[in-house]
């Protein structure tokens, strides 16, 4: 049993240690060691930097192009501030309240992140994608470095220093500014487009004078690359060649021992974050970041459906209840009824303690909800007047009010016949339980049901 | 990158040919051993290889079309290219008619110009099949005439319209000013207004100031007498020819793009002035030397003046004064040993140029350390600037007179050309000269 234990450990470790490789080797990525992953399953403050980076420089690799520098991609690295990796994360899914906390993040927490990551973004298939695919630019222009240099010679940081200090100030100035940038625009478009044009050129001079060549042998194309082509001109470059290809080898093979081992990694993920649920099931989940306002909106949202889920279960716990009364009232004789009727009227003040208590909930709830709304749209407020008398000899006009002005008079009629309705309504209510009450009598043999409104009047079975 | 040179009009097609010739000279003259980059460069840009007839020598071919309405100039142009047996003009590449425009653009521009449209298309189209990389045309022609003026109109704005990615660069030759034709003033008016509005870069070469230039040469040193369009145009394909032969800019190849994005990048300032040194005879070369620090100042204090010339300087006038020339942007191309060292600080100076481009886009400067022609060291500064306004300004004011008076404006109505022209071409130059001012 423990040697089995042992060996999953030691498996454990070999996946990790594939996935450092992978990861390393990436130019744009910090160097990672497997120790550190150890260290950040265990929760270990040291992780939680090395983790924040990998974790920082996982989303760039993802939100940017390859083809940017790769200073450029350490400058924005840096910039990217916790809280936008975190408001990032959210936006992508990551819903895992523990990391989204304003203090300090465990460095576990940071580790589930990444995990959760990696299985989104699909990473290591990812990278070798890349580097299979575009295996011919940067081996075809690596003997070109002097010349890339020169091309990337600072001449655009210059320029965006010359706008901040001493740009154009006036607006007629910045208007030809940007027109004059539109047309080097577009003669840097018609540069390009000749440019184009000269390699399609040359490509197609390298396959007319290589034609009937191929590399390997027997191959479908009848002629070499431009890259086989160069090769074969500068044997120098040779060497460079399968240095690279040798390097492309082993990352494929690490990539091998990866597929191998994945299964096991995301085994022992998975007791990563189950060592974070039980380390959160001890310490209460700290609330969110004060600066996701994304988080925040949506967990406000999530209160409310709870909230309304809650009054929904309420709702219908009311209604087994009433089943309820309504069986006993079944089950129990007619007499037994009556007599309960005449003798206790605690039924009537059960029924009115139900509603009292739904009312309250009910008002509460909604106080809650309307607290909710007001904060982001205030309610106007609301001023009370009494209505100026309509005099008939007055010559003054009667002054103007304000448009948020109530009539008390106005009022008082509205509120009356909300009375009148609300009179209406009862009534009909009590209509209806009469007749469900009637319906139960007709339901029971020999008994004469004297419902407690209708005292005078008399119902009688016809058996009597 | 490729050069397809579009000759068009009688002067077009004579600097065209003291351009090449101008061009293989330079690539003949043996004073660097290791010059193969610059020749390989020089002929991929304006010339292409053709086999000879009757042999199986490839001779260099100019990328060239030519157009005249009368086949005199054509045919001797051609012959002496072939003459020189180092290179020569392609088959079936000229154009030419029977009848002459007669100096009037509306005939040119009306009357020729849509009856030859679609055959000198076609041969432009043959040339540009032969470049692998294909850039942009440049024009060369006068704005005096009937056929230069209307017909390279006309056929600059069907290549805007037939190759809109390709660079258009107008070599206009601007007319004396005392007058060669009568209708001169409103045949330059109306080509500089459509071509305004199509070309993406126009050079504008006075007469004169090559006239003046030329006879600074001669020994008297004042008279004009001995001075002849052959040498004018010798002159003219000679600037040209330093401005345009292989350099480099940045360690790397500078093309005709490159120098073209930092001149006319904004639309509304496309005019260009050459500003060239040394200007010495090629006899008296031999006997002169030239120093960097020298040629230098002469030619900042060209442009602070404005002058062409670099005789009748005024050395008090200083960048950023009231008489001081104002550029939109400044490319130098320097020529010649140790050109890497020479001092080009006063060209950077920020008080000759706008203040809404950055000043290290306003000028810029390529290299080529291998001598051009006889030169020891030359120096070219293409300027888009203040310069061209003079100029400009005098044959727009004698056009307008002209024009007030409606006289000759029949011969351009007969042609088809509707009065309002007049009228437009006038407004749009006058924007064009009030955009100048204001810089």
């Amino acid at each position: 049993m423990a040697s089995s234990k042992q060996g999953r450990k030691h498996q454990a470790k070999e996946a990790i240690g594939a996935f450092c490789h992978i990861l390393n080797s990436n130019v744009f990525i910090t160097r990672i060691t497997p120790e550190q992953f150890r260290q950040a399953k265990f929760d270990q403050p040291e992780a939680i930097s090395s983790m924040w980076t990998l974790l920082k420089e996982l989303l760039q690799l993802n939100f940017t192009s390859s083809t940017i520098s790769k200073s450029a991609k350490n400058l924005a690295a840096s910039h990217l501030e916790k809280a936008d990796v975190q408001s990032l994360l959210y936006q992508m899914g990551y819903r895992c309240l523990g990391f989204h906390d304003d203090g300090d993040v465990g460095s576990r927490d940071i580790l589930v992140a990444i995990g959760w990551l990696l299985a989104k973004l699909d990473f290591v298939n990812e990278q070798a994608k890349v580097k299979l695919e575009d295996a011919s630019p940067p081996i075809s222009t690596f003997h070109l470095g002097a010349v890339q240099k020169a091309l990337n010679s600072g001449i655009t940081k210059a320029s965006s220093q010359w706008l901040k200090d001493s740009g154009p100030s006036t607006p007629v100035g910045q208007a030809k500014y940007l027109v004059w940038l539109m047309g080097r625009l577009r003669l840097a478009l018609k540069a390009l487009y000749c440019e184009q044009q000269g390699l399609c050129a040359a490509i197609h001079h390298v396959h007319e004078a290589t034609q009937g060549v191929s590399m390997p042998h027997p191959s479908r194309v009848n002629h070499l690359t431009a890259w086989e082509t160069f090769i074969l001109r500068h044997p120098k470059q040779l060497q460079h060649y399968l240095m690279h290809l040798e390097k492309q080898s082993s990352f494929l093979q690490t990539c091998v021992v990866w597929k191998e081992a994945e299964p096991i990694f995301w085994q022992w993920m998975m007791s990563v974050h189950e060592a974070k649920m039980s380390s959160a099931a001890v310490n209460p989940i700290p609330p969110i970041s004060s600066n996701n306002h994304h988080a925040h909106h949506v967990v406000a949202t999530k209160e409310r459906s709870r909230r309304i889920q809650r009054l929904h279960d309420l709702e219908i716990e009311l209604n087994r209840q009433r089943q309820v009364l309504e069986d006993e009232l079944e089950s129990r004789g007619a007499n037994d009824l009556v007599s309960q009727l005449s003798d206790h009227p605690d039924i009537h003040k059960r029924k009115a303690d139900i509603d009292n208590a739904v009312r309250a909930k009910l008002t509460n709830s909604f106080e809650e909800h309307r607290k909710v709304h007001t904060r982001s749209y205030p309610l106007p407020t609301v001023q009370f007047s009494f209505k100026p008398e309509q005099a008939k000899n007055r010559r003054l006009k009667p002054e103007a009010l304000p448009p948020n002005t109530l009539n008390i008079k106005d009022e008082i009629t509205r509120m009356l016949d909300g009375v009148r309705r609300l009179q209406e309504e009862l009534d009909s209510v009590k209509l209806k339980q009469q007749q469900r009450l009637d319906g139960f009598a007709e339901g029971l043999m020999n008994v004469v049901c004297i419902p407690p409104m209708l005292e005078k009047t008399s119902y009688s079975s016809s058996g009597t | 990158m490729s050069i397809v040179t579009v000759q068009l009009g009688q002067c077009g097609n004579q600097i065209g040919l003291s351009f090449f010739q101008t061009l293989m000279s330079d690539l003949a003259h043996s004073t660097v051993s290791s010059n193969q980059d610059y020749k390989d460069e020089c002929l991929e840009r304006f010339f292409h290889q053709s086999l000879e007839e009757g042999s199986s020598k490839t001779t260099p071919s100019a990328r060239a079309v030519m157009v005249d309405m009368e086949s005199k100039v054509i045919q001797n142009t051609v012959a002496t290219a072939k003459k020189s047996g180092t290179w020569r003009y392609p088959d079936k590449q000229q154009f030419c008619r029977k009848r002459g425009a007669g100096n009037n653009w509306a005939d040119g521009f009306y009357g020729h110009g849509s009856v030859v449209e679609e055959q000198v298309l076609e041969m432009v189209q043959r040339e540009v099949e032969k470049c692998d990389r294909f850039g942009g045309f440049l024009s060369l022609m006068s704005v005096a005439g009937g056929t230069g003026s209307g017909v390279g109109t006309r056929i600059t704005q069907c290549l805007k319209d037939r190759y809109p990615q390709a660079l258009l660069m107008n070599q206009l030759v601007w007319p004396h000013c005392s007058g060669e034709v009568i209708l001169q003033n409103y045949n330059a008016v109306l080509s500089l207004a459509h071509l305004y509005e199509c070309a993406d870069a126009i050079n504008i070469i006075h007469n004169d100031h090559m006239r003046k230039i030329c006879s600074s040469f001669s020994s008297t040193g004042s008279s004009n007498s001995g001075v002849s369009f052959t040498d004018m145009n010798k002159l003219i394909a000679e600037h040209m020819a330093i401005l345009l032969q292989p350099s480099h800019h940045s360690g790397r190849s500078s093309t005709v793009c490159d120098m073209m994005g930092t001149l006319v990048s904004h639309p509304d300032y496309k005019l260009l002035t050459m500003y060239c040194v040394p200007q010495t005879s090629e006899g008296s070369l031999p006997f002169s030397t030239f120093a960097w620090p020298g040629l230098m100042k002469r030619l900042h204090q060209m442009v602070v003046n404005a002058s062409v010339m670099e005789e009748g300087l005024n050395w008090q006038v200083k960048p950023g004064s009231t008489h001081s020339n104002k550029c939109i942007s400044n490319h130098l191309i320097l020529r010649g040993k140790d050109s890497t060292t020479a001092d080009i600080s006063p060209l950077r100076n920020s008080a000759l140029y706008v203040g809404w481009i950055p000043s290290d886009f306003a000028f810029t400067c390529s290299h080529q350390s291998r001598q051009f022609r006889a030169y020891e060291k030359s120096a070219c500064l293409m300027s888009n600037g203040r310069t061209a306004v003079g100029s400009l300004n005098t044959i727009v004011r004698k056009a307008w007179d002209m024009f007030a008076m409606r006289a000759y404006v029949h011969w351009y109505v007969r042609h088809g050309m509707e009065e309002e022209k007049f009228i437009d071409s006038f407004a749009s130059l006058e924007q064009v000269l009030d955009n100048y001012k204001q810089i």
